[in-house]
């Protein structure tokens, strides 16, 4: 397995010459591997969106270097070529999409490839089909619910045929329906078409369902491991400002008062089992 | 909150106007305006209306419809009428004081009167069948040409495009931005010019800020979906002409010709 | 006695318009001082309708909206007092800040009621530390305050009118977990301090269950459900198909049900389920 997006020594801050400031990212040394889902949690300010635009070249390092598929982000020449790659999803779908009407929005980043007609045709319809809005392409994107439009925006990105999507807090602005449905489509496009997905965001919920979990304070990286040896430091994560799913901190209350169960559960169906069990040891003790 | 803005008035449908290419629209829109201005005979006239009344049945859209277009312009083009009735000279049939209506101001008045009509009306006809985002794509392949002498076609399109996608956004934004001021007691009534620009201020500034908080995000998205500008951009719709549009082209060149033969061989008022 | 009564309010909008959709059908409901009430309902339920009704920005097609027990359509030309009454406060509402200083922003509504300087700056300062922050702000840019202070700020501008509501949709969206705590900390101690009621809409069950009293269920318009929060998170079900959820805590112990345990199902907070589920451990012990 080849190294996706490679981060080594990466410094920022805007106008870094002449700024006082203290660094916004403070030496980030990351690899992300091809068909990887990793969540990243961090408080507003942590550098979390700054980070995530260098992996696209929206931003340059300042200092040390990002290199996507070997190729450095610094490169000029390359830009275009990593923009391609990575695609990148944002908070708020009214600002992302640019077209009257689904499909036409969708057919953007292939026609700026400059594809044949027939070749965008058929991507358009694929990406629809793939975040489940086939049904809506010749709809106003105006009329569509928050999480609708976001399944738009990110079948915009899906279009150009992207290795990896980084996604920044796409379900913020939506309602627990249009969450549920936009985490669906994400969790798919990584299992289904090994799409590696970058997921931002503030819900440790979502976050739970990626398979590696990096957590930010402070322009650095303060803890990279997978979801369940995450939550299991629940004292470190509100050290951080952070919360963990109500599941997990009931299961590390119980652990507390001595019952058995097991640490850093994330998921209800994995809680309520471990809890049947418990309550089958204790009960099968007499 | 919640107001329906509807850009234009595009009615969906499949009509043969339909379903003709926009630029065969946008072209054969120009040619009925020529000829409304060059039908000056009663023939010519009467042959104008013919016409206007097959553009409509070839619609299907309701008449009724086509003149509620007109009905803001009324009150202009009475004005224009009456203006020629009062002041074209020719056989008096009418006088009183420093009032003098001719028999020639008469008509002209009232040819003017079809002729603006039959021009609005026209023209509604294209906006009622075409969608704007139809229009702007005609638009832009009837400028292509311009390219050549470096005149930026595509941005236009693309600034045009965005437009229309955000307007309702911004409206919509607007709205809400009142609602939040109106709820902390803004007064927004006052008939005082300088207090109403004073209370405006509140609403004008948090929609600038958005606006361009909106922009800046836009640039970020659309940066990453690999916009460059026109160059090396293909289009998924490429707009084809059709039979039924060289059909369209060959009656519109026939009434046209038609139009001009009548002004010429009949030019008499009856 | 109630501050403010909706009586069979019902709303359309666009009427006489291809776009006509009703709204509000038949609402009706009561705040009382120093309660605290969450509405939930997916997006276009109808909510934001709702809370536009409560302080006269809306004007219901039938059915009366009673502040002090008096109809504020009585005398529409004096609907701007009721917004002093009824304290308002939209999504997103640091969009709405327009002055250089925090003090100017929050004293907008203050002045648009008419109040002498000395008693606006008292207010400002009031509301101010109602939110947790302190006098050193007064004279900050508040462009320049971070996303959850200019949150804050916002909400002052509202509770510097001194209203006996305040109403807040989605007053966390977009905030991280500790600006969430942070926010209903200043909110509770505000509610608590001053007996002002507070209702709020949300989209996070979890929020509703830990903070609020009643909870209104809204569906196309209508209140579908309505009652204590363990009453209305009782019904899982029924607020799926109004594509809501119940919290992550309650979805849990309802499995255990499922399962066979007697367990009690009505927790929403962490804390209740641990109690529950402590009780359940021990009294199986002592079988």
């Amino acid at each position: 397995m080849s190294a996706l997006i490679e981060t080594k020594n990466l410094h920022f801050q805007y106008l870094h010459h002449q700024s006082q400031n203290e660094w916004i990212l403070n030496g980030i040394d990351l690899t992300i591997q091809n068909g990887e889902f990793i969540a990243i949690l961090g408080s507003n300010g942590c550098g979390k969106s700054t980070l995530a635009k260098h992996f696209n070249a929206l931003l340059m390092p300042s200092d040390g270097t990002v290199r996507v598929n070997g190729m450095d982000t610094g490169d000029e020449k390359k830009q275009f070529e990593i923009k391609k790659l990575i695609g990148m999803v944002f908070q708020n779908p009214d600002n992302q999409l640019i077209s009257t009407i689904v499909e036409e929005d969708v057919a953007f980043a292939p026609e700026n490839l400059g594809m044949p007609p027939s070749e965008i045709r058929e991507r358009v319809d694929w990406a629809l089909e793939a975040v489940d809005m086939f049904d809506y392409k010749r709809h106003t994107p105006f009329k569509l619910s928050g999480g609708q439009k976001q399944r738009v925006a990110i079948a915009g990105i899906l279009a150009m045929r992207p290795q990896c999507i980084v996604l920044d807090e796409p379900t913020s602005m939506l309602d627990p329906k249009g969450r549920t449905d936009v985490m669906q489509t994400i969790c798919r496009l990584n299992h289904e078409f090994g799409i590696t997905i970058v997921l931002i965001t503030h819900h440790m919920e979502e976050a739970a369902q990626a398979k590696r979990v990096l957590m930010m304070d402070h322009g650095r990286i303060a803890f990279d491991d997978t979801p369940e040896r995450t939550f299991e430091q629940i004292e470190r994560l509100k050290k951080l400002k952070l919360d963990v799913p109500q599941i997990t901190e009931l299961a590390h209350r119980l652990q507390q008062r001595g019952i058995r169960i097991p640490n850093g559960m994330t998921q209800v169906g994995q809680c309520v089992e471990a809890l049947a069990a418990a309550l089958e040891e204790r009960y099968g003790h007499h | 909150m919640t107001r329906d803005i509807t850009v234009g008035q595009f009615l969906p449908g499949q009509s043969l106007l339909h379903r003709l290419d926009p630029r065969t629209k946008i072209v054969l829109t120009l040619v009925f305006i020529i000829q409304v201005f060059v039908s000056k005979s009663a023939l010519s006239l009467c042959f104008l209306i013919v016409l206007l009344g097959v553009l409509i049945a070839c619609s299907h859209v309701p008449a009724k419809k086509v003149f509620r277009a007109v009905r803001p312009m009324i009150p202009v083009i009475i004005f224009t009428a009456l203006i020629n009735i009062f002041y074209v000279s020719g056989n008096p049939v009418f006088h009183y004081s420093f009032i003098r209506i001719t028999d020639q101001g008469l008509f002209i008045g009232f040819t003017l009167f079809v002729r603006l009509t039959a021009l609005i009306a026209g023209c509604s006809l294209i906006t009622y069948t075409t969608s704007l985002n139809q229009l702007a794509a005609g638009l832009e392949q009837l400028l292509a040409p311009l390219k050549r002498f470096h005149f930026p076609v595509n941005e236009l399109s693309m600034t045009l495009s965005i437009t229309l996608r955000f307007l309702p956004t911004i409206a919509e934004e607007l709205d809400r931005i009142i609602d939040a001021q109106k709820a902390r007691g803004a007064d927004l009534s006052s008939a005082n010019l300088y207090k109403k620009v004073h209370a405006y201020f509140p609403i004008i500034l948090p929609l600038f800020m958005s606006a361009f908080r909106r922009a800046f995000e836009l640039t970020n998205a659309i940066e990453c979906r690999c916009y460059q500008g026109g160059i090396g951009r293909t289009k998924m719709n490429v707009l084809r002409l059709s039979r039924l549009d060289y059909q369209a082209i060959v009656f519109f060149c026939v009434a046209f010709g038609l139009s001009i033969a009548f002004n010429l061989y009949f030019p008499t008022f009856f | 006695m109630a501050i403010i009564e909706l009586r069979d309010i019902s709303f359309r909008y666009g009427t006489g318009t291809p776009f006509e959709k009703q709204a509000l059908q038949d609402i009706c409901l009561s705040v009382e001082h120093g309660a605290f009430i969450g509405i939930i309902g997916h997006t276009g339920s109808g909510k934001s309708t709702l809370i536009r009704h409560f302080n006269g920005l809306l004007r219901p097609d039938s059915g009366q909206v009673l502040v002090n027990n008096e109809d504020i359509w009585k005398h529409p030309k004096q609907i701007r007092s009721i917004r002093f009454q009824i304290g308002l406060v939209f999504q997103y509402p640091e969009t709405q800040i327009f002055a250089d200083t925090v003090a100017r922003d929050i004293a907008y509504g203050p002045k648009n009621m008419g109040l002498d300087q000395e008693t606006i700056n008292q207010r400002v300062r009031e509301a101010l530390s109602f939110v947790g922050l302190d006098d050193s702000y007064l004279d900050r840019n508040p462009f320049r305050l971070s996303g959850g202070e200019m949150r804050r700020v916002a909400i002052a501008g509202v509770m510097a009118m001194r209203p006996a509501i305040l109403v807040l949709d989605e007053p966390t969206a977009g905030l991280d977990p500790e600006g969430c705590r942070n926010l209903f900390d200043h909110l509770e101690q505000y509610r608590r301090k001053t007996n002002t009621a507070i209702v709020m809409v949300s989209h996070s069950m979890e929020e509703i269950a830990e903070h609020v009293q009643r909870v209104l269920v809204l569906d196309k318009g209508r209140i579908v459900l309505e009652g204590s929060v363990p009453s209305v998170f009782a019904h899982a079900g029924i607020l799926n198909q109004f594509g809501l959820d119940v919290p992550q805590i309650t979805k849990a112990l309802l499995g255990l049900k499922k399962k066979g345990y007697p367990v009690d199902t009505s927790a929403v907070t962490v804390d209740q389920a641990e109690n529950e589920l402590l009780r359940l451990f021990e009294g199986k012990d002592d079988e």
